[in-house]
């Protein structure tokens, strides 16, 4: 009796998968006629508010896109998917989107290390990634090829914005650093520490801190540095984090003992609110309501009258990523990637931080830091850039030289 | 009576040859995913349902066995046929080290540390930048070109797998098998008739970890990367969910709910954003009302039809 | 190390701590009634933490506002304790039960985040608790002592109600002998749901106190849950004691781990946990 139950459990083992995969093709709707871009970002896990703006950000600028037309006079769907900060998710996306669905963009996520895992595939498909938001420098120095396009800030340019913004404090003389201890992080401090000793020599780091990605207790780091008594403080800490620290530092009065320059992206910002410390200094890389020209007015309109709500650093680069995608699509008169790379290598193009322009040698392109003094407005609710002031980051860009030599060297 | 079994199998072998030519790449890529986890959750199931231990670290091992890969192909330059056998012995060492903690306790305890174990190497895997490249792991790590094609690799996994398969149900199968499932069934009368209980679990957690690190293992070449959340607590629910869902009890539950998971994943994944909510409640119903997953109930079915049939003669 | 940096990792690792005691108080509870290991626990914390955020928020400008958010958060997330305990009611067997509530853990997380994900929430400190006290020279923020003081007296509270009232007597003795009490009279079924009420009540509660010390968002269940559970095994599953002389320990190596070495801090724990179940397998203050 048991062997043969046993056969037809197997059998019934072999029906089923056969069934499980037999009917995966038709679960897939087919869209002809209609141009499919791609967003995967992370909407499960930490980066889940700053994935969310993202998301915002690519349906309000594919609903303008649809709205005037279109792609070539195609209809553009987009495809969203969740990469949960996970890299077999993010590669299995990737394949999904460029394979199965024959998407022409791919745009995300949050999270570089995801990123860079697709960057292989999008690589080897021939399909062109655009950031969406600023990361790690590997994605286009080292691991850069043809089809990756770095339209946001990366670390070593928002490190970089930073520290010039710290140079403007000339009574300080003393300072310590504050960053989350995982590879953005140390990227933040790296770029931040090289350009800041040229521009202010007399100044002294005294100590750079590490906390945890996602630490609970700032405590024993606060204590540590009022003890240290420096002039100011340069925070690389963001979202839950730096709610966290602003919480627990003020009662022991820690923004009134020192210049504190922070990181300033939205979504910690609409967080705090009324809560945010006064007299702070911030950098970020698209604060929506601080940049004030027509094009930015529109799209924060649109964004609220859609979502509800403000939009956020990564629904302005997300934004302009889909964006430039249709601006080069009608350049190259095609959506293909080889042909839109051939049509975009040093192109400029018009986005809502201005007119930007992508280096033929790594596709990087000259996004502005905005940096600023960090005001309460009622009319927000949080604090914004009052005023943001756009520091040009081409100067800190490796020279092509330089670039290549270490694209060699990873190859090896 | 006619025998199922050869049939089956032949029909099998059939199918799995003949699916690179049925299905897309994007299809393949699946099957791929599929197979890899099963043989993640076969080995999950050799502690859970031979032996009785929930472990909820388990994705440590085959984190370890895609990170070795990775890393002996890249830093030390092997060919990918021999970083395997390597990367499954490191497993086995690393498997022997927390085994030996871990065999010492039971049930809950074991669980617990089992979870606090596959955080301490996520942890390590996330921090240690220069040796497993932090928390953007390890990229690049491509198969040899002789396996490197869509149809390629999917037969190379498919051997494998099988191989893997073969290789477990033998081992459950075998005095040991037997010894286990006495340990499952009743650990302290088992320690009266002279087994070392503890022993055995120390070997059990050993052969079920190597096992997942070959799972890993071809994982990372075929994802052509590996990053610290393949360690962590969130993937060490995978074979959680496969196992239970498919059935613990039953051989091939295992398998079924890596199906069963691997399609979820990806078509729900494309209707909404709370695949999660999904995976949850389909886990707690199948607790709920099929206790043996779907490999149970289906066996069940199949007895109580053959009990039918054998009374009605 | 100054006395100063000393004093504040010590009051920090103790408030760290004793939020991990308030929750594993009422896992402890769940465990020693009913032998369910929740673990889905910390969910219920994170609940707290929400439903208290949104009450709080209606009943603002109230006097008493949060004290008032405290406890009804902890009796909402009671009921939604009462929930899943009327579903794990059916289960018999170990496995299935720890399996169950690890289920309930997506299902809570991806409910929060569908209702309430998206941003960050934060809660100021209630009013007269906001500032900082100074002790000989020395600031520590006053929220934190209070943390401390409510989870030892929510301790004590609970330890009270299990040996000197009379539902105390009965719930012990339903420990015991369950056939005895159900014979005498006392419906078991609404027995343990007060039981796993009253731990969700603690859980959800404690994710309220805790939360003006941080922010509430989607996670805070997964960070909890490795600590939680360590607590737990190392006091000895089931014991009140035993969690918090865990909790304390857990805490301060983590504080004082801090100060060592930052991003292995969490390494610590694990070597203390190793540490302690080789000595003794069942935990500090575990039945064997």
């Amino acid at each position: 009796m048991e062997r043969y139950s046993k056969g037809k459990v197997l059998a019934c083992v072999v029906g089923i998968l056969a069934l499980c995969f037999i009917t995966l093709p038709f679960t897939s709707a087919a869209n002809a006629g209609t141009v499919k871009l791609g967003l995967i970002t992370d909407l499960t896990g930490a980066a889940f508010v700053t994935a969310r703006d993202s998301a915002d950000g690519a349906r309000v600028a594919v609903d303008r896109i649809n709205a005037e037309g279109g792609i070539l006079g195609n209809k553009v769907e987009l495809l969203v998917r969740d990469s949960a900060l996970k890299t077999d998710m993010g590669v299995s996306h990737a394949r999904e989107l460029i394979l199965d669905k024959k998407v022409n963009l791919i745009v995300g996520p949050i999270s570089s290390g995801v990123r860079l895992a697709i960057s292989d595939v999008c690589r080897v498909f021939k399909v062109v990634l655009i950031d969406g938001i600023g990361g790690s420098v590997s994605l286009h120095r080292e691991r850069g090829h043809d089809y990756f396009w770095q339209l946001s800030v990366p670390t070593s340019g928002e490190s970089y914005g930073a520290a010039v913004g710290c140079s403007i404090f000339k009574e300080v003389e003393t300072m310590v650093t504050i960053a989350p201890d995982y590879v953005w992080g140390r990227q933040e401090i790296e770029g931040f520490t090289a350009p800041f000793k040229e521009m202010r020599p007399d100044v002294k780091i005294l100590e750079n801190y590490w906390p945890k990605l996602g630490e609970k207790d700032y405590t024993p780091y606060i204590t540590a540095i009022i003890a240290k008594k420096p002039d100011l403080m340069y925070s690389v800490l963001y979202g839950g984090d730096w709610i966290n620290f602003v919480k627990q530092a003020k009662p022991y009065g820690l923004f009134e003992k020192m210049q504190v320059f922070c990181f300033a992206e939205a979504s910690s910002q609409i967080g705090l609110g009324k809560e945010a410390p006064e007299g702070t200094w911030g950098f970020g890389r698209a604060p929506a309501p601080s940049i004030r020209t027509p094009q930015m007015k529109t799209f924060i309109k649109a964004y609220k009258e859609k979502m509800g709500r403000w939009p956020s650093d990564a629904s302005v680069t997300t934004y302009d990523a889909f964006m430039v995608f249709k601006y080069g699509a009608e350049k190259a008169k095609s959506i293909d990637g080889p042909a839109w790379v051939k049509a975009m290598k040093g192109a400029t193009v018009e986005t809502l931080r201005g007119t930007l322009t992508f280096r033929q040698c790594d596709n990087l392109s000259n996004s502005p830091e905005y940096i600023g003094p960090l005001v309460y407005e009622p009319e927000y609710g949080f604090v914004v850039f009052k005023p943001a002031l756009a520091i040009d980051t081409a100067p800190i860009a490796l020279s092509c030289e330089e670039i290549m030599q270490l694209r060699k060297k990873a190859k090896k | 009576m006619r025998s199922w079994k050869p049939w089956t199998l032949l029909a099998g072998v059939i199918l799995a040859a003949i699916m690179p030519h049925l299905l897309s790449r994007y299809y393949i890529h699946l099957l791929d995913l599929f197979l890899i986890g099963s043989l993640f959750a076969l080995s999950f199931n050799i502690l859970l349902g031979s032996t009785g231990l929930l472990s909820f670290g388990h994705s440590a091992y085959f984190g370890v066995g895609a990170y070795s890969a990775a890393l002996l192909m890249q830093k030390v330059g092997l060919h990918y046929f021999i970083a395997i056998p390597l990367s499954l012995a490191i497993t086995g060492v690393i498997a022997a080290v927390i085994g030996y903690f871990c065999s010492r306790v039971v049930a809950m305890s074991f669980a617990i540390l089992t979870l606090a174990f596959g955080e301490l190497l996520f942890v390590i895997a996330s921090k240690w930048y220069t040796f497993t490249g932090g928390d953007d792991g390890i990229q690049s790590v491509f198969p040899p070109s002789v396996i490197a094609s869509s149809a390629g690799f999917y037969y190379f996994t498919v051997i494998v797998v099988a191989l893997g398969t073969l290789a477990i149900w033998w081992i459950l199968n075998s005095p040991f098998g037997y010894t286990l499932q006495c340990i499952r069934d009743n650990r302290q009368r088992s320690e009266s008739i002279g087994i070392n209980v503890r022993r055995y679990q120390w070997m059990v957690f050993i052969v079920s970890g190597v096992f997942a690190g070959l799972a890993g293992c071809l994982f990372v070449t075929l994802n052509w990367s590996v990053a610290p959340t393949d360690l962590g607590f969130v993937k060490g629910g995978e074979p959680i969910v496969m196992t239970i869902v498919g059935g613990q009890h039953v051989f091939g539950g295992p398998i079924i709910g890596a199906a069963i998971f691997t399609f979820f994943q990806f078509f729900v994944g494309q209707i909404t954003i709370y695949w999660a909510l999904v995976i949850g409640i389909v886990l707690a119903l199948v607790i709920r009302f099929l206790p043996g997953g779907i490999g149970g109930f289906i066996q069940q079915r199949l007895a109580a039809l053959h009990q039918a049939q054998q009374s009605r003669v | 190390m100054t006395f100063v940096t000393f004093l504040n990792q010590f009051i920090s690792g103790a408030t760290y701590g004793l939020v991990l005691f308030m929750v594993a108080l009422g896992l402890a509870l769940i465990f020693g009634v009913m032998s369910i290991v929740n673990l889905a626990h910390p969910s219920l914390y994170m609940l707290g933490a929400f439903f208290g955020y949104f009450i709080w928020f209606s009943l603002k400008g109230y006097y008493l506002s949060f004290w008032l958010s405290v406890i009804l958060a902890g009796l909402a997330v009671a009921c939604a304790g009462i929930i899943l305990e009327f579903f794990l009611r059916p289960l018999r067997e170990h496995t299935e039960q720890i399996l169950f509530t690890y289920a309930f853990i997506y299902i809570i997380a991806d409910l929060v985040k569908m209702f309430w994900g998206g941003r960050y929430y934060t809660l100021p400190r209630p009013p007269g608790l906001d500032g900082s006290v100074t002790v000989g020279g020395i600031i520590l923020p006053t929220y934190n002592l209070f943390i401390i003081g409510v989870s030892l007296l929510m301790g004590a509270l609970l330890w009270l109600l299990l040996s000197k009232t009379k539902l105390g007597k009965i719930i012990r003795a339903a420990v015991f002998d369950r056939e005895m009490v159900a014979m005498l009279g006392i419906r078991l079924p609404w027995l343990f749901a007060l039981v796993f009420g009253i731990g969700a009540f603690v859980a959800g509660a404690a994710g309220l106190l805790a939360a003006p010390m941080g922010s509430i968002a989607v996670g805070m269940d997964a960070e909890m849950i490795v600590p939680v559970f360590v607590v737990c095994i190392i006091g000895g599953m089931g014991s009140f004691s035993g969690a918090l002389i865990a909790s304390l320990i857990i805490g301060e190596v983590y504080a004082f781990g801090i100060l060592v070495l930052p991003q292995m801090a969490m390494a610590f724990m694990f070597v203390v946990v190793v540490v302690i179940l080789i000595i003794r397998p069942q935990g500090i203050l575990g039945r064997s």
